[in-house]
């Protein structure tokens, strides 16, 4: 038995890894040390490389747009989405023009976009918020973002999610 | 990195692997690589 299960399982890890030549099997691709998912990745013209980075949790969605060139990666921006039902509303964008990416960075522009979110929202709405309450929030929102997929408890039905996002 | 991407891939297509498999299979492909820089 024992034997069976590892030959399924090589069998399961040779389609996610195929040899050279044979093609993968699409699907989205978790990778643990930037704790996002990395999707559609492409090559311009001139040669520079792209990816978008995807991370989540069940309230709010992070997109990146990372560029590659030549030794650098830079952060090109950093989308905010909301959800509405089972569609995604962007709330916030960023912008950044040659910023190399680093992950601190990233997050803590992260978490202020989320407390520039909530912070219009209640101003919209004629409701005095503390700035505390609103930065604790929005820390509690990125700490749910930033959970590994590889966690046992992680809520595997968010990433239904993922096939929306690639083509943004 | 290897047993983690391979562990996240069987994971999204709803396959349990053990983290012994996963790691066996990662060590044969990194000693491969590391056999081909050598030859």
């Amino acid at each position: 038995m024992a034997t069976l299960t590892k030959a399924i399982n090589k069998n399961l890890f040779d389609s996610i890894l195929p040899s050279f030549g044979n093609p993968r099997v699409h699907i989205p691709v978790w990778d643990d040390s930037q704790k996002m998912f990395i999707c559609d990745e492409f090559e311009s013209g001139n040669g520079h490389r792209y990816y978008r980075g995807i991370r989540f949790c069940d309230r709010i969605v992070i997109l990146e747009k990372v560029g590659l060139y030549h030794n650098w990666t830079y952060i090109d921006s950093i989308e905010l989405y909301a959800f509405n039902g089972q569609k995604m509303e962007l709330i916030q964008k960023r912008d950044f023009d040659k910023v190399f990416r680093n992950e601190a960075f990233i997050r803590q522009e992260s978490e202020q976009m989320v407390m520039d979110y909530l912070t219009g929202v209640m101003k919209t709405q004629r409701i005095c918020t503390p700035a505390e309450q609103i930065a604790a929030q929005a820390s509690e929102l990125i700490n749910g973002c930033y959970k590994s997929f590889l966690d046992p408890d992680f809520n595997t039905r968010l990433t239904q999610i993922l096939p929306k996002l690639e083509q943004r | 990195m290897l047993k983690d991407f391979l562990t996240s891939q069987a994971k999204l297509q709803g396959a349990h692997v053990s983290d012994q498999d996963a790691l066996a299979y990662s060590r044969t492909l990194i000693e491969e690589t590391q056999r081909k820089q050598l030859a």
